[in-house]
Parts: structure tokens; C-alpha cells; sequence
């Protein structure tokens, strides 16, 4: 070794000072907006993306889940780093605002989507949506054999048949909506069953891999992890096939990813700009032209034209504040699911 | 007396998630405490991780050891080779191990998935301490024990085993450590620990008082590890094997059973590296070029690279005063603040990071989601690892050479750095490549606690596999294998040079 | 006059008392041997004196100035101390020159020329300058380490049993060509060793330590000749030691009648080295006799078992002579000097 032990400390010094610089000038980008992101990476991404393009704002996202981020924000209080908030379900939106953290958002972003896919008093608002499917393994089950409702996937007999990702803010988002629709006693049991009957996955995706693989008949997923594996190699739903509840079920249930500007932000015209955009027609148009196969929910505004029309799901009405994820996640820890 | 007060201060850093544990307990009340530790989830979660630890490690146990061997007391043709092959799978962090069985053979999952993969990603763990003590056994004993009549079967069980039991133990914890930590790879093999729960109670709930006692029971578990770990060695600590140069042993001549012997390297080769290799070559043929966001992925090994250097030097600074008083003023205090650094690496990294995202959000804000918090958490976390190095090669320069220094006019500081550090230069290197490692591959830590619009090649690789775009994670788990081939070749080396080969 | 005291100098470890009360002073231009079994808290006194420990208690004060008073005490580096440890202390990543050299000044005038002088001084070839220390055989090593401590003119040189790791015939030429060299260059010396011979022929004056005590210390042949106990005295060599009446310069014992130094009077023990020892063939008429009972032939010397003709212990004495009468002859024992008293 020629180098001295002095040159070699030097060095290392020198390292880690730059390391650490270089980090935290990326991380304390003051320009710009930081957006707490628990939608998929990609969409995000792209949104982003095109708001930059557009408007020259730079978007740091920080990914994450749904509740995770809810009560991250509800601890950081006003020492939030965040100006936005995106998620994939509801739940999560009303529990920041009933702690107050949202600030209330412009007329003119409101007025691009319809009343039913924003909460009444206007803090936050839908930017695209996604509809509960029971994908099944086309080569088990027949159209006669399928579930009429979601709650009858409590009956003894499927015990060991079907599957779900309980820990993911999506699935419960879709027990809150259990919850609003048919009260606690229902939704109880309802999970006591589904801790007996059902396999637990980590993720809809993996959920949706075991149906086609034949592991469970059906799983409750979202519609649009189908659509997505089928654009890229159909791989992971070569045997799969999707089953809509429609019938105002609580499986029918279309959730809504939603969108919110912190209270405590110190951008909020830039985060104001940058939801106004993605309900508006660029951000929309991702929805549609993109890979994300999520549901478009602005005014106007087609989705993807391979889904089932939004307005044919035949949903049940939910108004997204009222959904409680507190509640939801003490039960499924009751149950034993969490 | 500055030594002391840093590595005083250090210890009393390493204690704050176990302190944070008990404070969270203490808030919640007995009540809410014992309501969600005592529940059918926890004790499913115990079972499943009681299973794990219960069939992996004596499976690696019984394959380390016949590799051992194997490759270090028989004449199997290519002994070197398979000997490379048995530690090359540390070369890949186990959850990219599991992310090539789950594309290979999708339907993998549960138990018997979650102890197959550990057992290939984690063998080498024994794999490598046993064939460095095996290959320093002293052969008279086993000619004396075969010269008192035992068959070949009972001279090894008898003679050889029990002289393998120090490494053997220490193998086997830090392999059941491994276990409780590991996040990624049961997440894909689709199998709940507390760890994999712990942290879908942080995604429903963020710091909620559920994952927050989920993580105690889990810091039980591990005492639970260090204090069997601790009874199995026994007193024996200290004792080493005679020096001199002991004979060079006699390898045995296996005959026909050179066959299944090679059999049984070749398929645990296969098994263990050839999987990954193929199943990473695969996707990354199914990508082609298209998969090489050279942006993307500059950024992700980037960053990787700064936070491994920073963290490792950070490690390195926060760890030396320990190492220097290990070996310069052993005693009682010294004992105790030693154990301190120790206890803390056997956490989970999600456990170190629970406690830090809480303390920092709700005492420290200003530290709240900076790069400050996330090394601090790799200090933490790879404090042991950093220690052994250190204090194995200031262990190696003789306090002597300190005081001739000073008898020569240099002050002390003057003499530690001119003589020590310099002679303990390479050791040092070594266990910074170490720690290196260690971040490069880290997960549950990074994901918690990183700056906003970090990516590392681990949380991106992540985040596509949680999509099942395995196709575009491939070049990211391509890259976290090639960081780690250079340090799994020291740890090969440094293991052949400990016994002088 | 003295040049360095040690003064009433206690330390504890934890609960073990290395050293108790220890007082010992060195006078100018000699030098010091302190000898003792391991554990006896040698190593300890030397780690004192050259500021590598601090004391407990008491005082060191080295040519006038106090280096160590209880726990205040001058760091090493600030005290002009030269020390050569067992086994050289060199380092290992430094050529044999910058070894001598790193004591001195970076930039001191003519300092290549100085580390050749100290190298000749220390009978060290030159071209072995450029080697590493592992390149060296034990004394070289030894010799690098004497020249690095000259280099900085110390006023005192520590030498840590600096010739234990040595061959046997080399550690006496080494021995003898430092005590040589620190006679020329009037440096003190204090050197620490376990090896009584090693400690009587080096040094001016010898100190015996035992369990952190210091039990006596003075010029080489008073220890030798008059220890102040059996164990001092066996420490040194072979002894052989009588109970006696004792009266008036006079002991009766089982030798008879005996010259002793001391006017002690009544019951005591005596010492007499086997040397003093001088066997005869008898002649029937003197008054100590004995048996030859057995004889052990050592080369140089051989040892002989004497019976007095009571019971009793046979009398072992060492003897030079190679014409030995056979083993049964009846000796003649005679004495030379007198021996000494336990009082």
C-alpha cells in the first residue's frame, strides 16, 4: 500500500463530505415541490414528469403506501417536508383531513371533476380511480360458479379458495367501504372468515400471480393489475379472467385515488398547479394513454379504452370522507389479518 | 478518557431503540400492551418464525459442514473451486436470491420456499468459519481417536464436531439473526415474521403502537438468539487451538464417494448460485437493451455508492474508540459498553428504523428525514461487523510499538495515528468494505428513513419487483451483485489468510 | 549524587497492588538492574519511570525535575527517557533508518549522517539501512532498537529485558557490547530482567522486587554475598543454608565451627555459597568430614552429595575439579571466607 495512512483518512474524509453534501443538496431542493407519493411509482413518475415539462417546477417524490403516509403526515404535523399528498384509496385522504391538514383547494381544480369522485367540503380531490374485481382462474371457475357478492365469500365453502392482500391500503380500503355499506357487525365476521378461509398475499400483484398459477380460485384485487400485465408479457394472467360485482355491492366497489395539497406547505401555488394539472387534461390523459389502466375522473375525460366503462360498474354510493381506516386496520388487527 | 466518553456515547446511542421499544411500551399502558402482544396473529408469527430458525439453521448446520469437509479434509478433485463456490452466494443479497426462485418456480412460497432460500443465501455464513476451523484442526486428534478404535463416522462426530462447536455457534447466530432481520426475501417467498409484519402494520398505520410492540417481541426474540447462542458455546470462548505450526492434516481419499461428494457441491452450486445467475441472465435477455435506463440506474448506483462510502466511514469513526479500548483497556466498563455496540447490530433494521423515524418526528425534527438519520442507522446497524475489524487488527499492532513512539517524542494522539492506524490501515479497509456491503444491500432502514427522492439500487429494485416488473429490476440486481463480488473475495480471502494459507 | 528517584511510588490495579512503597535511587553515570519473578511489579516500575503509567502515589524526579508527583505526572513524549523493549518494538512498516530516524526532527541538519553514526555506534552494518525490520535477525533488531532510543540523547535508557529473546551466546555479547556502549556515551541505565546472572554482571547496582516490594538493593556482590533472606539469597543461586549457634563472629553448625560476619548472638541460619565450599582428601585428623555419597558430572562443574555422617539432609556442594575422589572417599571439607547470617 503506497499510499500513506494521513492520504488514506484524508481521503475517506473527503469522501464521505462529498457523499453527504451531494445528498443533502439533492434532498433539500428548495425549488420545486415534494410530493408524498403512494401511488404506483410509475404513474407518479409520470405525471410528474409532464407537470415539469410543462411548467418548469421541478417534483421530488417520496414513495411509500397509503396509511403509511397518512399518519406520517399527521405526526410531522406542521413540520411537514410534503406539499402533496397522493394516494391510491380514499381511507387514507380522510384521515389527514379530519386532522385538519389539508388546505382547502381552488375553485377552478374542483370544477374539473365531477362532485361524486371529490369529498363534499373540497380539501381534497380524486385524480383517477380503479374499480374492485374478483379475478378467478378461467380453467376452475365458470361464470355460474362465481360469488354473487363480495360478502359471500364468507360461506365455509371457499374456505381455502380464494386470496387478497390484506395489508395493503387497497384491499382496505375495500373493507372501509364494507364497513359504510354494511356496518361493523358484517364487516367483523365478515373478516373473521376471511382470516379462516382466505390466503394472505403480499401485494394484489403477487394475489393475481397465485390465481394464475392456480394456488386460489379468485382473489379481490383491482381491475387494473389484469390490464397492465396483459399490455406488457400476459405472463402473470395468461389463466386469469376479471369478475365485476356490479349491483351496488360492496365488491363493486370503486375506490378513489385522491389528491391534496398540505396545509403546511410553503409551495402551495406550485402544489395547487401541479393537482390543477393532473386533473386536468394532460394528467387525464396519462391515465388514458399510459400503461396505468387506472380509471380517468375528470369532466370529460375518457379512461383507457381496453377497461369496462367506469359508468357501467353500477358502484355502490360511498362518500370517500366518511371512510375510517382507523377502524378498519383495529378490526383486521382483531381479526387477526395485520 | 475522551476514548471512553465517545464509545460511553456511542453505547448510549445503540441503546436508544431498545429504550424507545420499552418508552412506547411504557406510553401505551399494560392494557393496550398486552392486548396486542398477546394475540393469535403474534403467536402465528412466533410459530412461523420459530419454524424458520428451527429447520434453516440445522440444515445449513449439517450442509456447511459436510461442505467443509469436503472441500478442506478430503482429496475430492477441485476442492479450491467448490470451496470459491460455497461463499459465492453471499456475492447476492438474499432477496434477489428470492426474487430468482420466485420467477424460476412461481408457485414457491410458505415455509418449505422461505427455509430453502435462506438456507442457500445464508449457508456460506457457516460455510465459512467451519472450513477455516476444520482446516486448522489439529490432526493427531482424530488419529488418536481413531487410534482408539472409532470408525471414521464416529472419529468425526466425536472428535472433530465438538471442535467445531465455537464456529459452528458463532455461524449459526448470525445466521439466525439474518432470519429475524430479513424483510425482502420473505415478502417474495410469500412468508409472514415479525419483521415482514412489522412492517405492514408501518404501511397501514405508520408508528402505530401494533408495530411498535410487534418490534418488541422481536428484540425478544433476538436476546432470546444471543443467550442460546451464548449457553451452546459454552465457556469455551477463549480457548484457541495450540499454535505452531500445526501438521499439515491428511487429506482423506474418498474413493468412489468422490462421486456423490462432488454431486452434492455441484447441486448446492447450482442451487445457490447457479439460480440466480440464470434466472438474472434470463430476464435480462428478455429486456434487452430497452431495460438500461442508464439515468435511472446512474442515479440509483450513485446514490448507492455515496451512502455506502459516507456510512462506512461514519461507522468506521463511531466504532473506533470501542475498538481501541477492546484492545487497549479492557475491563469491566469496557465489557459492558462493548456488549452495548453488539446488542444493537443484532436488531432488525426495521426495528432501528421504527425507533429513529419516531424519535426523529417527535423530538428531533430538524434530523427528521435526513441523511443524518439514515447513517446513524447504518452505524448502528452494522456496528458489530465494523468492531470485529477494527479491533482484530489494532489487536494486531502491539501496544509497544504505541509506546515507543511516545518514548521517541511523539504525543499520544501523534503516535495512534502515525503507528497504529497507519499498521491497522488494511485491517481497516476491510471491514469499511465490509460495512460497504452491508448498506449497499440494506432495505427496511433505506426505505423508513431515506431523504425525500432517495433511490438506492436496493429500494428500486424493490419497488419494480413489487410491481412484478422483474424484467426491469434485473439490471439493479445485476449491479448489487457486482458491488458485492469484491467483498465476498475479501471475506474469502481474509478467511484462508486467519489460518495462514 | 542521585540522578534519578523513585520515591515511596505505590499503584494499584483495581484491587491488585502492583507496586507498594517503593524506594530506590540511581546515581549519576551508573546503572541500575531490577530483577524479580514475574508478577513481582518490575515492568511496572519501569512503565512509571518512563510515563507509560501514572502512579498512585508517591514521587519520580529525574535530574532535578519532578516528573511525577501521585497522579500528575509529565507525558512520555515530554520526558527525555530512551527505552528498548523485549523484542525491539520496531515498526514494521518503516526501513531499519527511518526506524533510528523517527525520533529525530523531520528537518534536523545532517540527520542521514547521524543515523549512519548511530548505526556504527550500534555495530550495525550500513547497508542495512534499506531493509524492513523482519528482514533482520534478533540481535540486528535489538541493535536497531538501542540506536532509534540513542538517537534522541536520551538521559536515561530503559532496556525491558531487552536480551531475553535472544540465543544464549549472542545475549551475553550483546549484553556486554551495550553496557559498553552506555559507558561510553555516559548514559544512566535502568535495565528490567528476570535472569539474575544477566542482572549481577550488567549492572552497577541491583534491586530485588517481589510481590510489588522492593526487599534490597545494592552493588552486585552485596546481594550476592549478603541477601537479607533465604529467598533473595536461593533467587541468585544455589545456597546452601544451616541453622547454627551463633556467637562472637563465630556459628557452630553442621560444618562445625564457622566465621561469619556478624557479632549476631544465639539460634539463627547461615548462608554459604557452594563456591566457598573446598573439598580435600582427608587425612583423618581435621575436624569437618564427610562422605562423597553421589556424584553428578556436569561438564564444567560437578555436584556432589556429601553425608556429614548424621542424619539429616546430604550437604550439596559444586565443584570445579575434574581429579574427584570416587564416590565412598571420605573428604576433607574446609571453607573459604565467612559465611553470612539471616539475622
Amino acid at each position: 500500500m503506497k499510499m500513506s495512512f494521513s492520504q488514506f483518512a484524508g481521503t475517506l474524509i473527503v469522501a464521505a463530505g462529498v457523499a453527504s453534501a451531494t445528498m443533502m443538496a439533492s434532498a433539500r431542493a428548495e425549488d420545486g415541490i415534494t410530493v408524498y407519493n403512494a401511488q404506483h411509482e410509475s404513474l407518479t413518475q409520470a405525471w410528474a414528469d409532464g407537470f415539469t415539462k410543462e411548467t418548469g417546477v421541478k417534483v421530488t417524490i417520496r414513495n411509500g403506501k397509503d396509511m403509511e403516509f397518512a399518519n406520517q403526515i399527521v405526526q410531522e404535523g406542521a413540520a411537514s417536508p410534503a406539499d402533496v399528498f397522493l394516494t391510491e384509496n380514499s381511507p387514507a385522504m380522510a384521515l389527514v383531513d379530519n386532522s385538519k391538514l389539508f388546505a382547502p383547494l381552488n375553485a377552478d381544480i374542483l370544477a374539473q371533476v365531477p362532485d361524486n369522485y371529490r369529498p363534499a367540503n373540497g380539501n381534497w380531490i380524486g385524480v383517477a380511480a380503479r374499480s374492485t374485481v374478483f379475478a378467478y382462474d378461467k380453467n376452475k371457475l365458470t361464470e355460474d360458479k362465481l360469488p354473487k357478492s363480495m360478502v359471500d365469500l364468507a360461506d365455509e365453502s371457499w374456505k381455502g379458495r380464494w386470496g387478497a392482500a390484506p395489508a395493503g391500503a387497497d384491499f382496505q380500503a375495500i373493507v372501509s367501504a364494507l364497513l359504510e355499506l354494511k356496518g361493523e357487525k358484517v364487516t367483523e365476521d365478515w373478516l373473521k372468515a376471511m382470516k379462516e378461509n382466505a390466503k394472505p398475499y403480499k401485494g394484489n400483484s403477487i394475489a393475481m400471480k397465485g390465481v394464475n398459477a392456480g394456488e386460489v380460485d379468485g382473489a379481490i384485487i383491482y381491475h387494473y393489475y389484469y390490464y397492465g400485465d396483459q399490455a406488457k408479457t400476459g405472463e402473470n394472467s395468461k389463466n386469469v379472467s376479471l369478475h365485476f360485482f356490479k349491483n351496488e355491492d360492496p365488491g363493486a366497489f370503486v375506490s378513489i385515488s385522491g389528491g391534496g395539497v398540505l396545509a403546511s406547505s410553503k409551495n402551495k401555488d406550485q402544489a395547487q398547479a401541479f393537482l390543477k394539472w393532473v386533473t386536468g387534461k394532460g394528467g387525464q390523459a396519462v391515465l388514458r394513454d399510459g400503461n396505468s389502466f387506472e380509471y380517468a375522473v375528470g369532466k370529460d375525460e375518457a379512461s383507457n379504452a381496453a377497461l369496462v366503462p367506469l359508468a357501467d360498474l353500477n358502484a355502490p354510493k360511498v362518500e370517500p370522507s366518511k371512510l375510517n381506516s382507523k377502524k378498519v386496520t383495529d378490526l383486521m388487527t382483531a381479526a387477526g389479518l395485520l | 478518557m475522551w476514548v471512553f466518553a465517545a464509545a460511553a456515547a456511542v453505547s448510549a446511542l445503540s441503546l436508544l431503540p431498545v429504550g424507545f421499544v420499552i418508552w412506547i411500551a411504557v406510553q401505551t399502558g399494560w392494557e393496550t400492551v398486552s392486548a396486542l402482544i398477546f394475540r393469535p396473529r403474534v403467536g402465528e408469527l412466533l410459530i412461523n418464525t420459530l419454524l424458520l430458525l428451527a429447520l434453516t439453521i440445522p440444515i445449513s448446520i449439517a450442509l456447511s459442514v459436510t461442505l467443509a469437509w469436503l472441500t478442506e479434509r478430503t482429496d475430492l478433485p477441485g476442492a479450491r473451486f467448490w470451496s470459491w463456490l460455497a461463499v459465492a452466494p453471499l456475492a447476492v443479497p438474499a432477496f434477489v436470491h428470492s426474487y430468482a426462485w420466485v420467477s424460476l418456480v412461481p408457485g414457491l412460497q410458505g415455509l418449505f420456499g422461505g427455509v430453502l432460500v435462506s438456507v442457500l443465501a445464508y449457508f456460506p455464513f457457516l460455510y465459512l468459519p467451519v472450513s477455516a476451523q476444520i482446516r486448522r484442526l489439529d490432526p493427531a486428534i482424530e488419529d488418536a481417536a481413531a487410534s482408539l478404535g472409532n470408525g471414521p463416522l464416529r472419529v468425526f462426530f466425536f472428535a472433530v464436531l465438538p471442535q467445531l462447536r465455537l464456529a459452528i455457534c458463532g455461524g449459526s447466530l448470525l445466521i439466525g439473526l439474518h432470519l429475524l432481520a430479513e424483510y425482502g426475501l420473505y415478502v417474495m417467498i410469500r412468508f409472514d415474521t415479525f419483521t415482514t409484519a412489522i412492517v405492514d402494520q408501518f404501511q397501514s398505520a405508520f408508528n402505530g403502537p401494533a408495530a411498535n410492540m410487534l418490534a418488541g417481541v422481536l428484540v425478544i426474540c433476538c436476546f432470546g438468539l444471543l443467550g442460546l447462542e451464548a449457553l451452546a458455546r459454552g465457556n469455551e470462548r477463549y480457548a484457541r487451538v495450540g499454535s505452531g505450526a500445526a501438521r499439515i492434516p491428511v487429506k482423506r481419499t474418498l474413493g468412489w464417494m468422490a462421486v456423490p461428494g462432488m454431486l452434492l457441491c455441484a447441486l448446492t452450486a447450482a442451487l445457490a448460485i447457479g439460480v440466480p445467475f440464470t434466472t438474472l441472465g434470463r430476464w435480462l435477455i428478455l429486456g434487452g437493451a430497452g431495460v438500461w435506463r442508464l439515468d435511472l440506474i446512474g442515479n440509483a448506483l450513485g446514490q448507492t455508492i455515496l451512502f455506502a462510502l459516507a456510512g462506512a466511514a461514519l461507522t468506521t469513526a463511531v466504532t473506533l474508540p470501542m475498538a481501541w479500548l477492546s484492545v487497549r483497556a479492557p475491563g469491566s466498563i469496557q465489557r459492558v459498553l462493548e456488549s452495548c455496540h453488539y446488542y444493537v447490530g443484532s436488531l432488525p433494521g426495521v426495528v432501528v428504523a421504527l425507533a429513529l423515524v419516531t424519535i426523529t418526528v417527535r423530538v428531533a425534527l430538524p434530523l427528521y428525514q435526513t441523511v443524518a438519520t439514515l447513517l446513524l442507522a447504518y452505524a448502528l446497524l452494522f456496528l458489530p461487523r465494523s468492531l470485529v475489524g477494527l479491533r482484530a487488527s489494532i489487536a494486531q499492532v502491539p501496544v509497544e510499538l504505541e509506546q515507543a513512539a511516545m518514548a521517541l517524542g511523539r504525543t499520544p494522539i501523534n503516535a495512534v495515528a502515525q503507528i497504529t492506524m497507519r499498521l491497522a490501515a488494511p485491517g481497516f479497509a476491510a471491514s469499511m468494505a465490509l460495512v460497504a456491503l452491508g448498506i449497499t444491500n440494506e432495505l427496511t432502514a433505506t426505505l423508513m428513513l431515506s431523504p425525500n427522492g432517495t433511490r438506492t439500487l436496493a429500494t428500486q429494485f424493490w419497488s419494480l419487483t413489487s410491481e412484478i416488473d422483474y424484467v426491469a429490476a434485473a439490471p439493479y440486481a445485476l449491479l448489487m451483485v457486482l458491488l458485492s463480488l469484491p467483498m465476498t473475495l475479501l471475506l474469502y480471502t481474509q478467511s484462508k489468510r486467519m489460518t495462514g494459507q | 549524587m542521585t540522578f534519578l528517584s523513585v520515591n515511596t511510588v505505590t499503584k494499584r490495579y483495581g484491587r491488585v497492588t502492583a507496586l507498594e512503597n517503593v524506594s530506590i535511587d540511581v546515581v549519576a553515570g551508573s546503572r541500575t538492574a531490577i530483577v524479580g519473578p514475574s508478577g513481582s511489579g518490575k515492568t511496572t516500575l519501569l512503565r512509571l519511570i518512563a510515563g507509560f503509567e501514572v502512579p498512585d502515589s508517591g514521587q519520580i524526579v529525574l535530574d532535578g525535575e519532578l516528573l511525577a508527583e501521585g497522579r500528575a505526572a509529565t507525558p512520555p513524549y515530554k520526558r527525555s527517557i530512551g527505552i528498548v523493549a523485549q523484542d525491539g518494538a520496531l515498526f514494521p512498516h518503516l526501513t531499519v533508518a527511518d526506524n533510528i530516524g523517527f525520533g529525530l526532527d523531520r528537518k534536523a541538519p545532517h540527520r542521514d549522517r547521524r543515523i549512519l553514526a548511530l548505526m556504527d555506534m550500534v555495530e550495525l552494518a550500513r547497508e542495512m539501512g534499506d531493509r524492513r525490520p523482519h528482514q533482520l535477525s534478533g540481535g540486528q533488531q535489538q541493535r536497531v532498537a538501542l540506536a532509534r532510543a540513542l538517537a534522541r540523547q536520551p538521559k536515561l535508557m530503559l532496556l525491558d529485558e531487552p536480551f531475553s529473546a535472544l540465543d544464549t551466546g549472542l545475549r551475553e555479547a550483546i549484553r556486554m557490547s551495550v553496557a559498553e556502549l552506555l559507558r561510553a556515551e555516559k548514559i544512566m541505565a535502568i535495565l528490567v530482567t528476570h535472569d539474575q546472572a544477566e542482572a549481577l554482571s550488567f549492572a552497577d547496582q541491583v534491586a530485588i522486587l517481589r510481590e510489588g516490594k522492593l526487599l534490597q538493593s545494592g552493588p552486585p556482590r552485596d546481594l550476592y554475598m549478603k541477601p537479607s533472606d533465604p529467598g533473595i539469597a536461593s533467587f541468585f543461586g544455589d545456597a546452601i543454608i544451616l541453622s547454627a549457634e551463633i556467637d562472637d563472629g563465630w556459628a557452630e553448625c553442621e560444618l562445625g565451627r564457622v566465621e561469619v560476619s556478624s557479632s549476631y548472638r544465639g539460634k539463627g541460619r547461615i548462608m554459604l555459597r557452594p563456591e566457598q565450599v573446598v573439598l580435600s582428601l582427608s587425612n583423618g585428623a581435621q575436624p569437618c568430614q564427610g562422605t562423597i555419597m553421589r556424584i553428578d558430572f556436569n561438564g564444567p562443574s560437578s555436584l556432589i552429595a556429601l553425608s556429614l555422617g548424621k542424619d539429616g539432609a546430604p550437604l550439596m556442594v559444586k565443584s570445579a575439579r575434574l581429579d574427584l575422589p570416587p564416590v565412598g572417599s571420605h573428604v576433607q571439607i574446609s571453607l573459604i571466607g565467612q559465611a553470612h547470617v539471616f539475622a
